[in-house]
């Protein structure tokens, strides 16, 4: 009986922490400005991806585009140009825009600079 | 007598339980965002946007669209926070280029009227194709169906952006101070124009247009040295010429300003400036 007893207080705890954490997440969640551009939804990274591609094309700055991409993706900057690539065609985005894209694309795989993507 | 407990200990440790849940929720595994919009960016990541949304509308001088991207980041008044992030940009020595886009972006939001001509392309080797992978990311696209464009080489050029000429509305600015001043310190030959509402609140985008007698008209605006005012523009005069100016579409023409003449100890003369400040009349 005492085991019993025991099992169900340490389920009853058990219990209580899923409710806790469910209950913490739905309406006490942590201060929601904290997020960064990697947590983008995938429209809203692709605009930002447009951005980058515009500024490119007005200063031909590679390692410039560089770190702002890495702020996507630190991992593979090169991959969310692509993604973005994706993602506007599926979007729909214009013809001068899809360019824009493609010569940043183009632009960071030529860039020799380490991190570049492969 | 164990029996006569009855069930409480569940109840204490649903509680207990509850208690850890919520301080694990809040600290070790506070929820995680994910697919976000730009409103909920931090601070600093919020800047890049907003920066990138000025360079991005110095491209396309489309301002619905910067101002619907703006929208997004749900400042409460984006024209201060474009003017602030230019100030904080030049007071820390940062991109001058992105400065002056953060303030033209201002202007054009504070006078719809504002346009501007879209800086053109320079060249990229725009040899190679592009080549589009599957992504090994999940996000919401679709394979490609469709090949990409070759991007055409461009002209090579990176001009500063130059401001269409639009209609002033409201009463005229009027001249409400004209000096010289001779300071051997600063550059010379310069009209300084400070223009002002009627709250004296330095106004940014206005349209100055001088003009040489019997010669042309150039214009430019207030509005792209946030550094000194959001109303300040200036104009370097050539030696010899006399020139006349106007603040906005019908304002005072204020006449005859040439460089004038400064003395410095012993005698030695530099050329000095003219500031001008202009208001709206109450």
């Amino acid at each position: 009986m005492r085991k019993a007893r025991l099992i169900g207080f340490v389920v009853a705890i058990l219990l209580g922490v899923a409710g806790g954490l469910v209950l913490g997440w739905l309406y006490f969640p942590a201060e929601i400005t904290t997020t960064s551009l990697q947590d983008l939804r995938a429209d809203y990274k692709t605009d930002y991806v447009l951005m980058v591609a515009e500024t490119y094309a007005t200063d031909g700055d590679a390692q410039h585009a560089l770190d702002l991409l890495t702020k996507i993706n630190p991992d593979n900057p090169l991959r969310t140009v692509q993604q973005g690539l994706l993602t506007a065609q599926q979007l729909g985005y214009e013809d001068w825009e899809m360019r824009y894209l493609a010569d940043l694309e183009i632009g960071i795989r030529n860039y020799s600079a380490p991190g570049a993507g492969e | 007598m164990n029996e006569k407990r009855g069930h409480w200990y569940l109840l204490t440790g649903l509680i207990i339980g509850a208690v850890i849940g919520l301080l694990l929720s809040i600290t070790l595994v506070p929820v995680k965002y994910t697919d976000t919009a730009p409103y909920y960016l931090n601070t600093s990541e919020k800047d890049i946007y907003r920066g990138l949304i000025a360079q991005a509308y110095l491209v396309e001088a489309d301002n619905a669209r910067a101002k619907a991207r703006l929208e997004l980041l749900g400042d409460i008044n984006a024209e201060d926070a474009l003017i602030a992030q230019a100030q904080q940009l030049i007071a820390a020595g940062k991109s001058e280029s992105q400065s002056r886009a953060l303030a033209l972006l201002a202007a054009a939001i504070q006078q719809n009227a504002v346009q501007i001509t879209p800086l053109p392309k320079v060249l990229i080797n725009p040899t190679a194709e592009p080549t589009l992978s599957e992504p090994t990311a999940t996000e919401n696209a679709a394979a490609p169906t469709a090949a990409l464009t070759t991007p055409a080489p461009l002209i090579t050029v990176t001009p500063r952006p130059t401001n269409t000429p639009q209609p002033t509305q409201g009463a005229p600015y009027e001249l409400a101070q004209q000096e010289e001043i001779c300071d051997p310190t600063q550059p010379g030959g310069l009209i300084q124009v400070f223009v002002f509402n009627r709250a004296d609140k330095p106004v940014a985008g206005v349209r100055i247009e001088v003009s040489i007698a019997g010669g042309g008209v150039e214009s430019f605006y207030t509005g792209l040295y946030p550094e000194i005012s959001n109303g300040y523009a200036d104009y370097a005069m050539a030696e010899g010429m006399t020139y006349n100016l106007r603040v906005g579409e019908a304002g005072q023409l204020v006449q005859n300003l040439s460089i004038p003449a400064c003395e410095a100890e012993g005698g030695k003369q530099y050329p000095g400036s003219i500031k001008l400040t202009f208001q709206k009349p109450d």
